[in-house]
This record gives structure tokens, sequence and C-alpha cells, in this order.
């Protein structure tokens, strides 16, 4: 980074976080606070809902997915257009005439305070860690860059967007998200224009796709269906669709945004734009990460993307296995090449075919090449982070991309997980003091003291997400590791909600006791490793839905009856 | 919320069926991209 990637950045940050301060400078009330007064329109409600779900976590680990796995990652995102369709027809009208704040408190009218409490609770402890780990992915880029441990870069990231999400709430996470959303657009198009600009002249776009499709990652549609296959079409279109419609309807960190819109109409709209920008925006991403593959077979890569794990090996005591193992490593990557242009300038079919499946060989040996240097690494630091997806990107971008452009892409990686940890300490504060504050402990003071506990819980919250950043290195690739934590709990909070919804019959005893066993069930599940992620999503709704009938059944109505009295 | 009168179910129908339109679509071109390139 040289001096113009610095002003570009801090200007860029700077510019967008003083532009919400400002819009939200007359904060005075719980109401403003929480959901901007309810009087934003829709283009504001989608792009927050976008900003919110992308963090830097979206703009870091995606390319770096799609380099090491390809586009299979966009079928998790199928699901999402059919969860809006639900939402605007079943969740969006509910919450808004019940008038609520978090969509919690549908909950305790619909059941009781016991329901509304546990729903809470799993929300607030699934959201408080994953708000930690979208703190822990811009620290990285900070630490990478300016060289420093990691530790003080997530202090840095976590006290900034505290500040102004104290001070703003929801105006400023909103504000500031609709200006973030244009930049980070524009940016996308302007890296996927450079990264194509970047390939060697006689590697055109089709030539590229032909490369990255050979070595398996133009592998955008998987259709056979299997259980411990974590991208599929099924598990995309089943799984995504229970895994988005939870996060969306009863996650209160987006619930929190459609809510802020002025009208039905608006808050619909809004989700119907997400619906139809959100799978074209992902492909775009992934396919950065492909086009960056594509690059570095024609272009000398680094053995290791994490340049601080490499650092510490080579002044370790198995610095000369690294060194031996780089060289063989560096070595098969050339060979690779010769085979990849003379693939792509044959003619012949047949040579064709024994190019491809030479510079095939010749990529399985790098790759177990690899393993050996990864396990040195280990061998080393027990602790080493030896997955380097997420430094895919941030490493091609500092190496390759022209001054100033560096300055810009960093900021909007920035501005995206600031985004997504506003929204994030927003929803946090919000049910705290909705749900526990004002619900459980029956508290009620002035609108400057709600607004102040609202205040000091966002610090609270804020502080407890920068605890949850420094255990994050342990979780492997991030946006796989907020997924996974997401579809521990988001089916048992859906299985809630649908029942809340459908099963008008079943009461609160019955979804309660349901719910309980349905999370330890799942969370079983996941730790014996007996299926892919996102079928926890499935799961863990069908459970609270089947075992809510069966208790109502077993229970009777004599049970619901003294239940509807006493409550 | 404001109370606000909503476009016709009519006109809410056509938007969801829109948005499964373009879904499936963008499935199948997916699917030949996948083909084409393997």
């Amino acid at each position: 980074m040289n001096i113009i990637d610095w002003l570009v950045l801090c200007l860029t940050i700077a510019g967008i976080i003083i532009y919400g301060i400002y819009k939200s400078r007359n904060t005075k009330s719980i109401e403003t606070f929480l959901l901007a007064d309810r009087q934003l329109p829709w283009y504001h409600v989608g792009l927050s809902v976008m900003a919110t779900q992308a963090s830097a976590i979206t703009f870091l680990s995606a390319p770096g997915q799609g380099f090491s796995d390809g586009l299979r990652f966009i079928q998790f995102y199928f699901g999402l257009p059919l969860a809006m369709i639900v939402l605007c027809v079943t969740f969006v009208p509910m919450f808004s005439k019940l008038n609520v704040y978090t969509a919690y408190e549908f909950i305790e009218k619909r059941f009781d305070h016991r329901a509304r409490y546990l729903t809470a609770f799993l929300f607030l402890l699934q959201r408080g860690l994953s708000t930690g780990i979208s703190i822990y992915a811009p620290a990285i880029i900070l630490s990478t860059i300016l060289q420093i441990n990691i530790n003080y870069t997530i202090l840095l990231t976590g006290l900034l967007v505290i500040t102004y999400t104290v001070y703003g709430g929801a105006k400023a996470v909103s504000y500031t998200q609709l200006i973030q959303m244009m930049v980070i657009f524009g940016s996308l198009f302007l890296a996927a224009y450079l990264c194509i600009h970047l390939l060697p002249q006689h590697v055109s776009f089709g030539k590229a796709l032909q490369v990255a499709g050979k070595c398996g990652h133009m592998n955008a549609i998987d259709t056979k269906l299997d259980w411990n296959n974590k991208y599929n079409l099924w598990s995309g279109l089943i799984g995504g669709f229970f895994l988005q419609l939870s996060y969306f309807g009863t996650d209160q960190s987006q619930v929190g945004r459609y809510l802020t819109g002025s009208s039905v109409t608006q808050s619909r709209l809004g989700l119907v734009m997400n619906a139809l920008i959100k799978i074209p925006m992902q492909f775009l991403i992934l396919m950065i990460g492909v086009l960056v593959f594509v690059f570095y077979q024609f272009n000398k890569q680094p053995v290791f993307y994490n340049e601080a794990e490499v650092k510490r090996i080579e002044q370790s005591v198995y610095a000369d296995s690294f060194n031996v193992l780089s060289k063989q490593y560096n070595q098969q990557l050339e060979d690779k090449k010769v085979y990849i242009n003379k693939y792509l300038t044959a003619t012949d079919n047949n040579d064709k075919q024994n190019y491809q499946v030479n510079f095939q060989a010749l990529q399985q040996n790098a790759d177990s090449t690899r393993k050996q240097i990864t396990s040195l690494m280990k061998l080393n630091n027990k602790a080493a982070d030896v997955n380097d997806s997420n430094y895919v990107f941030l490493y091609f971008l500092t190496h390759h991309f022209p001054r100033g452009v560096i300055g810009l892409l960093i900021a909007i990686i920035f501005l995206a997980s600031m985004g997504s940890i506003a929204s994030g300490l927003n929803s946090l504060a919000s049910t705290t003091v909705v749900d526990f504050y004002k619900g459980a402990f029956k508290r009620k003071g002035t609108q400057k003291a709600e607004l102040n506990i609202s205040r000091w819980s966002t610090i609270g919250w804020g502080l407890f997400c920068i605890g949850a950043a420094f255990f994050a290195s342990k979780m492997g690739n991030l946006i796989e590791a907020v997924n996974i934590l997401g579809s521990l709990f988001y089916g048992v909070i859906l299985g809630i909600f649908i029942v809340a919804f459908y099963l008008k019959w079943v009461q609160s005893t019955a979804v309660f006791i349901a719910a309980l066993i349905a999370q330890v069930l799942v969370i079983i599940i996941w730790r014996y490793d007996v299926m892919a992620f996102l079928w926890l999503n499935v799961i863990g709704c069908l459970l609270v839905v089947v075992f809510s009938i069966i208790l109502q059944l077993f229970m009777g109505k004599e049970a619901s009856k003294q239940e509807q009295v006493t409550t | 919320m404001r109370k606000e009168k909503s476009p016709m179910l009519g006109t809410w129908q056509n938007v969801y069926i829109l948005i499964i339109v373009v879904l499936v679509a963008t499935m199948f071109l997916l699917q030949a991209l996948t083909q084409y390139y393997k």
C-alpha cells in the first residue's frame, strides 16, 4: 500500500461514517435508535438487508471459496428468493400488524414469555458469536497490511464500529449501508474487469473459463443428491431455503432492517430487490475467485497465501524442509503451466485430451505437496492457521492491482464488514433492551433513560463480540464458519415461528419443550457429523414442528385449555 | 409501520411468479455453464 491507497482508504471510510453520523444526529428516542422511526423507502430497506448479509467475509472468503472450490458455493443461495416470497406473504404483514420492535415479541403474543426468552436467547448467543467472526475478517486485512498482531487490529475494528453504532443507532446503520452498497457494487465490477485485464494476452475470457472448467472450478450446479455433500442443488434449494427463511424471518439483525420500512409495501419491495440481486452478486464474487485461480495458473503463485504463517515456518527448525517442499511445489506448478499452455494452443482433440490428463495429474501432485507443507506448519506450531483461503484475494489484491484501486477495494471490504457488524450490534441491543430489559425485567423509564440503556447495551455487546473475534482464527474458512454457526440455531428458531404461524392449536408448553429437545438433537447431529450442515436447518425446524404436534396431542386439549387460562 | 394501501394481490402474485421464473432460468443457465465447461 502506498500513500494514494492509504488516502483513498481513509477518505472513503471516514466520509461514509461521517455521513451516517450526520444523518442520524437527531436520534432522541428508542424508536429512532432501534428502528429509524420506521420511515425508510424500499431501496434503503433492500440495500440495508443486503449490506447486513454481506460482510467482509463475503469479499474475503467468497473469492477464496471460488479460488479453492470453484463456483459450487452459488447453490447455497438458491433457497433465498423462495424464502423472500414466504417472508413477503407471511412474516412482513404479521410483524407489521402487531407493530413489534423485535421478532421475539411476536412469539410472546402467540405463546408466552418462556418461548420468547428461549428464542431471544438462542438468537443472542448465535448472533453474538457470528458478529465476533465478522469483526475478525477485516482485522485480518489490517493485520496483513500493517504487519501488526491481529489482536490489536481486532480491537481497532471493533471499537470503530461500536462508536458510530452507539451514536447513531439504526439510522446511522442504514444510511452508511446505503452508500456502502453503492461503493461495493461499483468496486466489484471494477475488480472483475481488472481480473480479466490481468490475464496473459493469449488467454481470453473464454479460454480462462475453459481452464477453470478443466480444473473443476466451473462446477456451479451439482444435481446429485448426496447428504454429505455441502453444496448441491438440493441442499441449496431445501437446506438453503430453511436457512435463509430463518435468517431473514427470525434473526433480529435482518428483521430490524425491514421493520425500518415506511410501509408493508416498502419492506416487501426491499426484500424482492434482495431476491433478484443476491444470486448475480454472489456469482460475480465467486467468479472473481475463479479468475484469480486462472490468473495464478499463468503467474507465479506463493506456496501459502498467509504470509505471517510462511514467515513463522521460515524462522523455525523446519525451514530447510519447507524450502525443499516449496521448490518441489513451484516446479510442479511450472510443469503444469507448460501443459495448460499446450492445451490452449492444441488443435487436435486427442492432443488436447492428453495435455489435460497431464496438467490434472500435476495439479494432484502439487496438491499433495501443499498438504505436506501445511502438515509441516502444524508440526511447527499446533495453533497454525493452515486454511489460507481467506487470504487469497487479499494477497492477489495487494500484489497485482494498480495503486489507488487497492485502497478502494480494501475500503469496501472494511465497509461491508462494518455494515454487518453494525446491524448485528444494533439487533443485539434491540433484543436485549426490548425482550429482556423491558420484557423480562419489566423495567420502564423515560425515553432518554431507555435510549441510554440501548447505547450501553450496544457497547456491552460490542465488547462481547470483540472477545469472540479473538477465537475466530480457529474456525477455518469464515464464510462457512458463520453459516455453520447459524445452521445450529436457526432451524429450531424457525420451527418455533412456523408453529406460531401455521399450527394455531399448539400451545406454549408443547413448543417450548419441543424446541429444547430439538436444539439438543441438532447439536448432537452436528457433533457426530451425520450430515452436511445446511440440512441442520431443515432437521431443526422439522423436529420442533413434529415434537410440538406430538407433545400437544399427548398433553391433550384439557392441558391446553388450562394453559390458556393461566397464561 | 404506517398503514398504506398495498397493491392488489394479483400484482404481488405476479412479482412472486417473476422471482420464481428468474430463479429457475438462473439455475438452467448455470447448469448449461457447468456442462459446457466440464
